[in-house]
């Protein structure tokens, strides 16, 4: 018997296989419950992988602004110009318009004709057939761009000439403050300067932009997207101003192909409260745009190595340059900073209290500092006689500070010198900072101590050097220099401010404001930087000329260098480094400036003379512009320059009143009734009341007749002075304008050239030195 | 109960005498057990004479003589309803049912050949007995099991709405898996669920008319016929004929009928299990006992796999091996659910696992095909791309899925998503929670099938019933393996969920045999 009544055997087994299929379900639900909800996140991954593609989004590099926000760095989009030989291959395959090459020679000549690149690298690139990518030129800029763009589209050649659109750093005055800004790699990450100390904060936080792509790589729906947005760097307002730092390099650059310095020359304008660098100017300089390129000096350098072009030897002498170039002068070289440490020698010796101004004190030509058997001369070697010590530093004399500072003692002065800075770092925000080189306090000894008393034998940074001072300036609290001023957001909202650090008082302000005063009395009347004078402001200065130790040239009597002998041996004298310090207003500073003019080859090599003058140039324009009205002396006001009007159509009669208003002599040539048609010098010229001459034409006088412009450089400023006003010319006084305080200005320069034929009245006009500097 | 299988209209004759007749049935299941050992004495004596005589008349008078019918004793009738009214099929379907015993009637009496008098005298003598003995059995049995009396009826509506909800679920998913893919291909991402669902509808009112035109004593007389030509459609199948064989990736499967390309085999699954239950339905008696073990296996094992080896061979010849083991399953499943010996499968299929493992071992492709599944990371982007982007979509669906529509598989990863692989999206989309659904909805409409499939009203019905409901279990139960990695990769569609038109339309066309023949289903009423 079956187990089952056989009508139901067919029942049972339908039911028996319906449970069958229950027991497939049922482990085949194990299966899907493993997979989808155990190992869920290791196939969620796996999709999520598969599926997206991350493309980085980079976040907008901060941008550089100067103090008043005027934009000194930015972005802008280039163009990478590449073309696909590939595609082109395969487009001229396909293609019955085109023939094997002829693609790739109709994009060659566009691109020679557009890009001007070479025809035949093109060609050649194009013939790589397994590349996708070749490029032929980057930094292209968009417009450029937009015409290949059109030629692109225009033939079709979607894919075998391409533009890929790439962020570039664009300095938006080029080499302007390079120093400061330096410039970024091609990684975008900068390299000197501020683009490197704030690197970080400019860089921003990299996005990441993530597509789901499907299988074919074609974009999903937009849904499945999602962006990180990059968050772009902060950018930095700088204490750069724009206009001190164009000024700062216009007086720079003269000064080095005025004295034609071997080791470039470099300034400093600093904020004396806050040591905000509101100007730094090296030159030789580099523009920002383009860092790799050597300027012209360089090169030469280059040439003359007579290294053949490509060598090993001559690459590594271009990146020696190249390195040179870059250099941070300013904070990475540090000099002896001679004279103008003397500013610090005194402040300390009248904040101690060994001297007063008033004390005297007798220069014979040199000075035997205690405990030593030699005597150590003076630069004016037959020396300064009996002066007092407010004279003695207006003149710059060693003899009188070494004796100060035997005074002072080496401990004292060493705790100054430390608190000064003048031991470590400034801690500014460049890059590159070099340590000072100095001996410590232990192996200071007599000798040693003299000649720090005049800045000799130790180095320090002109930052250092103008921090210092800086501290003298301000009433004595030392600060930090830094070029930062504050972190601001695209928006404009402040991120952060520089924080200065809490200011540390070394020297009392009566003590600053006695040395002040010394130091402005000393350049508005015989002082030794008396170059520095600027009208209509008073300044307080101290030149500088040191020697370097471990470089030797030979100058000849007037300064210029007649020798490049390296060898110390055969020279006699060390290279010398001329420098200017000076801050404004003496009645309440404000700005420091300093001018350090390295190893000057011509026109003399003191600090007076190849740097003070440049500083006067300077604060001229950049007090007037930092808000500051002259205040003229009486004499001053006395040789007050008149604009000149003009005169054309004017009776004479008007024309004499104004005139006479406005206490300016002039000439009528052709009669004195009529109107006048003509007049020398042109309307808008400036003439000093003092000797200014205005020549009126009326009637039919013309100015035909000519006077010949005489030679006037080298001569004193009263022989000038008469000589010009003899020859019926009118004279424009440039330099030092204080030219009658001493006897030693002379004419360096004068425009129009000595010869030219000019009318009557013409302005020539003239610059005074005083070249009887001798530190 | 299946002695009155044959008979397709019964009505309760009396709401009273079915209740009266419910008492005494049990006292009389001892009394119908007494005729039943009579009928197995009638029926070794029957089987000696069909023996003797000619075969069909013979088995036919076998039957009547073991009571499987009892024409004279039943009630043809038609439900007293307007739609039976106005419908003339049903009269003549009347007709159909009383020309049975008619024609018998008329085989009986052609049969026997005059040469052999004394075997004719003995036969009719037989015939006199027995239907006699038979017309009281029946009458018995009339009055005591068959309460009931059956007439057509109305649809399973639970299996119906089972049929709706997959069919719009599949609907759902093919435009939810499809919808990139078909952007992709034909640049419309509507372009392949206009195409499933004007299949969708167009198979819904197919399944109408088959409900409507098809009860189960038209699809028997189709059967035969219908195996004969899808047979003969097989066999021009796999021959290279321009213009009416199609050949997709190198199997030719496909006959171009100008409108659309069909699968055949599609067919011939259906054909096949229409085939087996007439087969079953024919035999019956001589592979259920007390048929003797030799014939029970001869007619109930040996032959019905004949019938599926061929089909088998022809559709293996398409290089479609997945269609094969369907079919292969078919068989054994209807061999199974027929009552025919099946202690043979534990050898059969352990003889199949062998030839499996030998194939493997021998053919390189089925070497391969053995290799991916197990390492299918081996090979990421060949072989085993799709398996691992089907797992992919698996794994990443989660406990609630991504949504429905939020699929990330589905853009063109798991390549043709709305075909084999579209429970991967389903999975993807809906989550575990989505899976269990789907499994659900199957176990429920498999439940339901195999119900109306016990309660239809005769062998052919029943096996034809089960033959759908098994083929539907098979491919949905691989299919899910398949994707699951469970099994080797072979391609397997999920019924209602894959896109693809012929497939659906054979699909609801078997629903609406289901849901036809349920209307003649046993019922309480």
């Amino acid at each position: 018997m079956p187990l089952f009544s056989h009508r139901n055997q067919m029942s049972i087994r339908m039911i028996a296989f319906v449970l069958f299929v229950i027991l497939c379900w049922v482990l085949l639900l194990f299966r899907l419950f493993n997979l989808q909800v155990v190992e869920n996140d290791k196939y969620q991954e796996i999709v999520l992988n598969q599926l997206t593609r991350e493309v980085p989004t980079t976040p907008e590099r901060g941008k550089i602004f100067d103090t008043n926000m005027n934009l000194l760095a930015t972005n802008t989009t280039v163009y990478r110009v590449f073309i696909s030989p590939k595609a082109i291959y395969d487009f001229e395959e396909e293609s019955e318009e085109y023939g094997s090459g002829a693609a790739a020679a109709k994009i060659a000549n566009k691109l020679v004709e557009v890009l001007g690149v070479d025809y035949d690298t093109v060609i050649e690139k194009s013939k790589k057939l397994n590349r996708q990518d070749e490029t032929i030129k980057k930094n292209v800029d968009p417009e450029t761009a937009e015409i290949l763009r059109a030629f692109i589209n225009e033939n079709g050649f979607t894919g075998m000439l391409n533009l890929a659109a790439e962020s570039k750093r664009y300095y938006c005055y080029g080499d302007l403050a390079c120093h400061l800004i330096g410039f970024t790699n091609a990684d975008g990450d900068g390299v000197y300067g501020v683009e490197a100390t704030y690197n970080t904060y400019l860089k921003g936080t990299a996005g990441k932009y993530i597509t789901a792509k499907d299988a074919l790589q074609k974009d999903m729906p937009f849904k499945y997207e999602s962006y990180v947005g990059a968050e772009n760097g902060a950018n930095l307002v700088t204490t750069i101003d724009m206009r001190l730092q164009y000024e700062l390099e216009n007086q720079v650059l003269a000064a080095y192909e005025s004295a034609q310095a071997g080791n470039r020359v470099c300034g400093i304008v600093m904020d004396v409260n806050t040591g905000g660098i509101l100007a730094a100017s090296v030159y030789p300089n580099y523009d920002c745009n383009d860092p790799y390129a050597l300027d012209e000096e360089h090169l030469q350098k280059l040439a003359d190595s007579g290294l053949e072009e490509g060598s090993d030897e001559y690459n590594k002498l271009r990146t020696e340059l190249i390195y040179e170039m870059w250099n941070n002068k300013i904070v990475s070289e540090p000099y002896e900073p001679g004279s103008t440490f003397k500013i610090i020698t005194s402040a300390i010796a009248l904040e101690e209290g060994v001297v007063t101004p008033d004390d005297s004190f007798t220069c014979r030509g040199s000075y035997v500092p205690k405990g030593y058997n030699l005597p150590i001369s003076c630069h004016r070697t037959w020396g300064h006689g009996t002066v007092t010590f407010a004279r003695g530093l207006q003149q710059s004399c060693n003899p009188l500070m070494m004796n100060t500072i035997e005074k002072i003692g080496r401990d004292t002065f060493y705790k100054y010198f430390e608190a000064l800075g003048y031991t470590g770092k400034t801690g500014v925000d460049l890059t590159g900072e070099a340590s000072s080189i100095s001996l410590g306090k232990e192996s200071m000894n007599v000798v040693e101590l003299a000649v720090y008393s005049f800045g000799q034998t130790f180095k320090v940074t002109p930052l250092q050097q103008l921090t210092a001072i800086c501290t003298v300036a301000n009433g004595g609290y030392l600060v930090t220099p830094h070029v930062l001023k504050e972190m601001v957001d695209d928006d404009g909202n402040v991120i952060e401010t520089y924080e200065t650090n809490e200011k540390v008082q070394i020297f009392s302000e009566e003590t600053c404001k006695t040395v002040t005063s010394i130091l402005a009395e000393g350049v508005a009347t015989d002082g030794g930087a008396k170059n520095a004078y600027t009208k209509g402001y008073s300044v307080a200065a101290k030149t500088g000329t040191s020697q370097k130790q471990d470089k030797w040239v030979y100058y000849d009597a007037e300064g210029n260098v007649v020798s490049f002998e390296d060898e110390w041996v055969t020279s006699d004298r060390p290279y010398r480094v001329g420098s200017t310090v000076a801050y404004a207003p003496a009645d309440d500073p404000q700005i420091a400036v300093i001018i350090i003019v390295d190893e000057p080859t011509s026109g003399g090599s003191f600090g007076s003379i190849v740097a003070a003058p440049y500083i006067s140039n300077f604060l001229s324009v950049a007090m007037p512009y930092l808000g500051y009205e002259p205040q003229y002396t009486e004499e001053e006001l006395a040789s007050i320059d008149v604009g000149v009007a003009d005169f054309t159509g004017w009776t004479t009669e008007d024309a004499t009143l104004h005139l006479t208003n406005r206490k300016l002599s002039f000439k009528i040539i052709g009669g004195n009734k009529g109107v006048i048609v003509a007049q020398t010098p042109a309307a808008g010229s400036r003439l000093s009341t003092d000797n200014g001459v205005v020549y009126l034409y009326t009637g039919d006088a013309l100015p035909s007749d000519t006077v010949t412009v005489p030679d006037v450089v080298g001569q004193t400023a009263n022989n000038c002075n008469k000589v010009l006003i003899n020859s019926k010319l009118n004279i424009k006084i440039e330099g030092a304008t204080n030219y009658n305080v001493g006897t030693g200005a002379q004419v360096i320069s004068q425009s129009p050239e000595a010869g030219t034929e000019v009318a009557p009245g013409t302005i020539v006009t003239v610059e005074f030195r005083y070249m009887d500097g001798t530190d | 109960m299946h002695g009155d299988n044959r008979n397709y209209h019964y009505r309760q004759t009396d709401n009273t005498a079915r209740r009266a007749s419910n008492t005494p049935q049990k006292n009389n299941r001892a009394a119908q057990n007494q005729p039943q050992t009579a009928r197995q004495q009638q029926t070794m004596q029957a089987r000696r004479t069909v023996n003797q005589g000619s075969g069909n008349a013979a088995a036919q008078n076998r039957r009547y003589a073991q009571g499987h019918r009892a024409p004279a004793r039943t009630t043809y009738s038609v439900q007293q309803s307007r739609v039976a009214q106005k419908q003339p099929t049903v009269n003549s379907q009347q007709t159909r049912t009383n020309m049975r015993p008619v024609q018998m009637q008329k085989n009986v009496t052609a049969a026997p050949a005059p040469e052999k008098p004394g075997k004719i005298a003995q036969l009719r003598e037989w015939l006199k007995k027995n239907y006699t003995v038979n017309k009281k059995a029946v009458a018995q049995r009339e009055l005591v099991t068959h309460d009931l009396v059956r007439e057509k009826g109305s649809i399973d509506y639970v299996f119906f709405i089972i049929v709706l909800i997959l069919l719009a679920f599949g609907t759902i998913m093919v435009y939810s898996a499809s919808y990139a893919y078909s952007k992709n291909t034909y640049g419309d991402s509507y372009y392949i669920i206009l195409r499933q669902f004007v299949f969708a509808i167009g198979g819904l009112i197919v399944m109408a008319g088959v409900i409507k035109f098809f009860p189960p004593e038209v699809l028997r007389k189709l059967s035969v016929p219908a195996f004969l030509v899808f047979l003969v459609v097989m066999m021009i199948v796999p021959l290279p004929i321009p213009g009416l064989t199609i050949e997709h990736g190198g199997a030719r499967r496909w006959i171009n009928l100008g409108i659309t390309e069909i699968q055949p085999s599609e067919f011939m699954k259906l054909a096949l299990a229409m085939m087996l239950a007439w087969y079953f339905d024919r035999f019956y008696e001589r592979i259920t006992p007390p048929a003797s073990k030799l014939e029970r296996y001869k007619y109930g094992v040996f032959t019905p796999l004949f019938i599926t080896g061929v089909v088998c061979v022809l559709v293996l010849l398409e290089k479609h091996l997945s269609g094969t083991i369907i079919m292969a399953l078919i068989g054994v499943i209807l061999i199974y659910a027929s009552g025919a010996p099946s202690f043979w499968m534990v050898p059969g299929i352990g003889a199949g696992g062998a030839i499996l493992a030998i194939l493997v071992s021998v053919l390189p492709h089925a070497q391969r095909r053995f290799d991916i599944w197990l390492h299918p990371e081996n090979d990421p982007q060949g072989g085993g791309y799709q398996t691992l982007q089907g797992l992919y979509a698996i794994g990443s669906g989660g406990f609630f899925g991504m949504g429905l529509g939020n699929s990330y598989q589905k853009h063109m990863y798991v390549s043709q998503p709305q075909n084999d692989f579209i429970f991967t999206i389903v999975c993807e989309e809906l989550g575990f929670i989505g899976a269990i659904a789907v499994i659900l909805l199957f176990t429920l409409l498999i439940w339901r099938g195999i119900v109306i499939a016990m309660n239809a009203p005769d062998i052919y019905s029943k096996l034809l019933v089960m033959g759908i409901i098994g083929k539907i279990a098979i491919q949905a139960v691989l299919n899910i393996a398949v994707v699951t990695n469970s099994i080797p990769n072979t391609g397997i569609s999920l019924p209602f969920f894959s896109y693809g038109g012929s497939s659906l339309l054979v699909l609801l066309a078997e629903m609406g045999i289901v849901l036809s023949i349920s209307r003649f289903s046993k019922q309480t009423k």
